[in-house]
């Protein structure tokens, strides 16, 4: 079974699912996806993406030049895809026994 | 360099070395791209993430000690790249790989000897057991020394020290083709394994825009792959994608638009000519046919990417747009600026909706509009468009000399064509400052910016303050070599006839003169007073 991914490590995967982004796209995407709970700053972006990376889950896809600035692009790998699925499966999985004890416990209203 | 941007390159030297070899302008963009516009600091939470993340990364890359004497034995462990790559960038990597190599072996062969002497039931081997053994398995690894150093991933390492010491690029090209032989000759001709790193250290070149080493390095690794993967758009194309890129940034035009070609064909024949990798290939292709004046086929090649990109892939910057907004500067450099008007008008409002309206590509964009319109002789258009992109420019970008600053400077340029002498003066008054606090007052843009001002003063009448700014500005262009300053010397002779003193006409004239400068080579236009002066003489 994977391990288990981290908050920022879920966001990033997710951010990257679609289609390559470079390091300014993925943090403004993490914004988006985390309701604007989540910003990250650049340390705690390349460490991510450096344990990604290293874990073969991203790939680095090309690098070029914009306006003077050096931008690298970054899409998800075949195995990073199938981590996120199984990351998303766990997570339902999880959201499903939560809904239900909190039924039970009449803690949450049916939809 | 702006106050900020070396803020955050002071602080990257909390990273480990090869961090700030193969990413460092990369973390330094994206930075950048989060300081909020007009800071004239670096914000404290991106500071203090930059230097944690850089303490981490530092922490990361120590490797464990089973890795340490893998790497001493010369096998360097997967998956530690960062840290291989880290060690061969740090000075003395050759010294300390011996020693390393020398320690690893000695507690190997302890390690075994002792392994022995407890089977043996011994307890304690006699130090006349290790030592001959030791070194003679020493002396054995160490006549293999390629084993080590053969290893992709140091390969890359070594190869990127090299090009940072200078080292001529044949010798980085002799060191990447020597190893991936060594390579090949273990793991099979058509074994990717050493070609990916060797397409990696191209692509961190070319980022780092050593162009000639990159083409160094990817020119034979392209050769191998075109044999070995055909088939495979990674890394094959890509590796003559951005090889055809490298030639034509090292000024290799011909050589960028051959390889160019074949990529192109390879990219179409595996995945079609609709493709994302295809049409980004062509775009390119067309940008450098355009640099080497084949316009025709530049625009015949544009045309035809910007056509399929918009059927195929109308929500993407890059290719379709980059390569609509290529075709409309070919039209213009073709000398058919009207037909550049709506095509670029299309690819700003594609910009806009898909980057929004401040993304410095959307403001390039109204710029290169403006002076579409300005050359097909559209003057009030070309001045409503300058206007409106260089007010939002200077509110989304006030550090960006393009597109900002680029834009004031043609608003200034387009308004004196216009006759609208006093606009242009405030606007090339406040471009000239901010490109002084950008760049300093010596840079060629803020000299061009100086005598574009002097020669839009002296038409406004306001002669004294035109002779101060232009004999400035002759100065500042004398001292540093720029060409600027002596159009400036020619501008600044018609300055002084029109305030009637010729005895300071004729002697900065003569001072143009006996700088032995070529005045026809210099193409300035005004030239009557300076002529008639020297006729004089």
């Amino acid at each position: 079974m994977a391990a288990l991914l981290r908050e920022q490590s879920f966001l990033i995967l997710l951010a990257v699912a679609d289609e390559e982004r470079h390091g300014y796209g993925i943090i403004r995407e993490v914004v988006e996806l985390s309701g604007d709970r989540v910003r990250l700053g650049p340390g705690t972006l390349y460490g991510a993406l450096d344990r990604l990376t290293e874990q073969g889950l991203v790939e680095a896809t090309r690098t070029e030049v914009v306006s003077g600035r050096v931008r690298r692009y970054y899409a998800i790998s075949s195995s990073g895809r199938v981590t996120l699925d199984q990351e998303v499966s766990r997570r339902r999985a999880l959201v499903g026994i939560a809904t239900t004890r909190l039924r039970r416990a009449g803690g949450l209203t049916p939809a | 360099m702006t106050v900020v941007e070396a803020q955050v390159r002071r602080l990257l030297r909390a990273w480990p070395a090869f961090d700030r070899a193969d990413r460092g302008d990369e973390i330094v963009a994206t930075t950048l791209d989060l300081v909020p516009p007009g800071a004239r600091r670096l914000p404290l939470r991106l500071a203090a993430s930059l230097f944690v993340g850089g303490l981490r990364a530092r922490h990361r890359a120590r490797p464990p000690v089973w890795a340490w004497l893998l790497y001493g034995l010369g096998w360097p462990p997967r998956g530690r790249t960062r840290w291989l790559a880290s060690d061969a960038l740090r000075p003395g990597c050759g010294r300390r790989a011996l020693r390393r190599h020398l320690v690893a072996c000695s507690a190997v062969v302890a390690g075994l000897g002792a392994g022995l002497a407890a089977f043996i039931h011994t307890s304690i081997a006699p130090m006349w057991v290790y030592f001959p053994l030791e070194f003679f398995v020493m002396f054995l690894v160490s006549l293999s020394p390629g084993v080590g150093w053969g290893s992709p991933s140091l390969l890359s390492a070594i190869a990127v020290r090299l090009a940072e010491e200078g080292r001529p690029a044949e010798a980085v090209a002799q060191l990447v083709v020597g190893g991936l032989a060594l390579r090949r000759r273990r793991l099979g001709d058509d074994h990717l394994t050493p070609l990916r790193p060797a397409t990696r250290l191209g692509g961190v070149l070319l980022a780092a825009a050593r162009a000639e080493e990159a083409a160094a390095v990817l020119g034979p690794t392209f050769e191998i792959l075109k044999g070995t993967a055909p088939d495979k758009d990674w890394p094959t194309w890509l590796a003559g994608h951005d090889l055809a890129v490298a030639l034509s940034m090292a000024d290799r035009t011909e050589d960028a638009a051959r390889v160019g070609r074949e990529v192109l064909f390879g990219r179409r024949e595996i995945a079609g000519a609709d493709s994302v990798g295809a049409l980004k290939t062509a775009s390119n292709l067309g940008s450098t046919l355009r640099s080497l004046g084949r316009y025709d086929e530049a625009i015949d090649f544009l045309a035809d990417t910007f056509a399929r990109g918009v059927r195929s892939a109308p929500d993407e910057e890059w290719p379709t747009w980059r390569a609509g907004h290529e075709l409309a500067v070919t039209l213009a450099e073709a000398g058919r600026p009207a037909e550049a008007v709506p095509i670029e008008e299309q690819v700003l409002r594609a910009r806009r909706r898909l980057l929004g309206p401040d993304s410095l590509d959307t403001l390039g964009s109204g710029c290169y509009l403006g002076m579409f319109l300005q050359l097909s002789g559209r003057l009030d258009e070309a001045v409503e468009c300058l206007a409106e992109t260089f007010e939002r420019a200077k509110r989304a970008a006030p550090d960006e000399d393009s597109p900002t600053w680029v834009t004031g400077h043609t608003l200034a340029f387009t308004l004196a064509l216009h006759g609208r002498l006093e606009p242009a003066v405030t606007v090339g008054r406040e471009v000239l400052e901010a490109r002084r606090r950008l760049h300093g007052a010596d840079e060629p843009a803020t000299l061009t910016s100086a005598s574009n001002l002097g020669v839009d003063l002296r038409l406004a009448g306001r002669v004294d303050e035109s002779i101060v700014l232009l004999a400035d500005t002759f100065e500042r262009g004398r001292r540093t070599g720029a060409e600027i300053g002596w159009r400036a010397g020619a501008h600044l002779v018609d300055s002084y006839v029109a305030a009637g003193r010729l005895e300071a006409a004729l002697s900065t004239a003569r001072t143009v003169l006996e700088d032995g400068v070529d005045l026809d080579a210099l193409g300035v236009e005004r030239l009557a007073g300076l002529r008639q002066l020297t006729a004089k003489e």
